[in-house]
């Protein structure tokens, strides 16, 4: 697994995604704190909020393009047949390209982070909310490079693979929002509660934000129905069932890859 | 005692269409076996199996795991970051091949000038030869070779007909697909003729020895034909 996933990472860095990223974050980051007061404060407020989904849109869509062409590239290149032949399990190749994979997007994710706060404010880097940040974003990575790991072992070309990540950043990161809360509107109230909250964990990308949110203490909006989760995030207790939540986010995707290249061995 | 590879009416289907159906054979250790035939015949799916590349849907394999083996796929395409020495390396790893094998096989495959160039502008015959050089980082007993002489110069084509040879003084079990009969024939001890999905004819390469390039290609064009 370590030879694959250092391969992989290898591929990676040589094919231009981890300059290119570090590029384009460091640029979009710098750029947003330039033109806001106080990023990451340890108070949460409006742009703190805005970093977030900054970040989290930032870490999705080049994790889920990469996963899905690392993939479907295995596929068309005949490369997982050849790990086949040389007795790499389906799981070690997934496993391995997953970890090659979040050590390059996570390296340029914490390489852009660090250095656009440190030329605007560097004080903040020292701040929990910082690392709260970029904590969650460092999961958002890693959730939506397994899921572009998945849809890369099922589809069938590097085409609809990129094609089908798109789909999936473009459902999960503003289609699904925009139904629930349209949906909201025309639901009875007690119904709120469990439609959000089951919207808000089973959506990769909204879980990961809204967590961000809650481990500062915030989430206002969300109605008082929240108020207990907020509180309960902030105990022991909810930080197992936040951990075991993030698992069973990279675990579904993780498995459902392994599952499609078993499913091409049989 | 010697080892035995045996095929029990083996059967891989793809959706609807059968790629292999009922093929059965036998192999003594130490056979060199050429899997020749049309193009779609079930060559290629065989040799995946052997190598553990597909299951069979049906039927049986006996033996494969008393040999230890080492496989050359048809077809690989290498993205724009790999190098010759880097892919080598990463399969020395899985194969547990002390790092230093990297070194002797490319330069035992001619590649040691171009290791740290990218394989994707590799000519066809280069890359056919890094991909016979992997079989050579660990010492196996089966070799399986899906056509190996691709794209390879006559250099490289006289240099191979020498691998099998030695791989035959060796005493390893080659089963190699080709569609060049002529190689086939005169390296193989066994012929195993495919068409349709189906092992069409089985038979001893030396019988073949003695017809001339023309007949020998004429024979096999009407065993294609009489595909059952």
């Amino acid at each position: 697994m370590e030879a694959l996933a250092t391969a992989v990472a290898r591929l990676l860095i040589r094919g231009g995604w981890l300059v290119g990223l570090v590029v384009l974050e460091t640029l979009l980051l710098t750029g947003f704190w330039l033109a806001g007061p106080t990023p990451f404060g340890d108070a949460f407020d409006r742009r703190a909020a805005e970093a977030d989904l900054l970040l989290l849109t930032l870490t999705s869509l080049p994790t889920l393009f990469a996963g899905a062409l690392l993939s479907s590239g295995d596929r068309e290149d005949g490369m997982g047949d050849f790990y086949r032949s040389c007795r790499i399990s389906p799981t070690t190749q997934v496993m391995g390209t997953l970890i090659g994979q979040l050590s390059v997007m996570g390296m340029a994710l914490v390489v852009a982070l660090v250095f656009s706060l440190a030329l605007v404010t560097p004080s903040v880097l020292l701040t929990s909310s910082f690392a709260t940040s970029l904590g969650l974003a460092l999961l958002s990575t890693a959730v939506h490079g397994a899921w572009g790991l998945a849809m890369g072992s099922w589809l069938r070309s590097r085409w609809s693979a990129v094609a089908g990540a798109l789909i999936f950043w473009l459902l999960t990161v503003f289609a699904l929002e925009a139904l629930i809360t349209a949906l909201l509107g025309v639901l009875p109230a007690r119904w709120t509660f469990p439609v959000l909250g089951t919207f808000l964990v089973a959506d990769p990308s909204q879980f990961v934000r809204v967590s961000s949110v809650f481990f500062r203490g915030q989430g206002w909006a969300y109605g008082p129905a929240f108020a207990p989760v907020r509180e309960f995030l902030a105990t022991p207790p909810g930080w197992a069932l936040f951990s075991f939540a993030a698992a069973i986010h990279l675990v579904v995707p993780t498995g459902l890859s392994i599952l499609g290249w078993k499913r091409r061995s049989r | 005692m010697s080892r035995r590879l045996g095929l029990h009416h083996v059967t891989k289907t793809y959706g609807t269409k059968p790629a292999l159906s009922g093929a059965t054979a036998h192999w003594e250790e130490g056979a060199i076996v050429a899997l020749v035939g049309a193009n779609g015949g079930g060559k290629s799916t065989l040799l995946k199996m052997l190598s553990g590349v597909i299951q069979p849907d049906a039927g049986s394999i006996e033996g494969l795991d008393e040999f230890t083996m080492a496989s050359m796929p048809d077809r690989l395409a290498f993205s724009r970051g790999w190098t010759a020495a880097d892919w080598l390396a990463m399969v020395a790893a899985w194969k547990k091949a002390p790092r230093s094998r990297v070194r002797e096989v490319l330069a035992e495959a001619g590649l040691d000038d171009a290791r740290n160039k990218s394989v994707a502008a590799f000519s066809q015959g280069m890359v056919r030869r890094l991909l016979y050089a992997q079989t050579r980082l660990t010492p196996a007993d089966l070799i399986l070779l899906d056509e190996p002489e691709g794209g390879l110069d006559p250099e490289w084509t006289v240099r191979l007909e020498g691998e099998l040879d030695r791989l035959r003084a060796e005493g390893k079990t080659v089963i190699f697909s080709t569609h060049w009969l002529d190689f086939a024939v005169e390296k193989a001890d066994k012929l195993c003729i495919f068409a349709g999905g189906k092992i069409v004819a089985q038979e001893e390469a030396a019988v073949w020895r003695i017809l001339d390039s023309s007949t020998r290609r004429q024979n096999l064009v009407e065993w294609i034909q009489v595909e059952p």
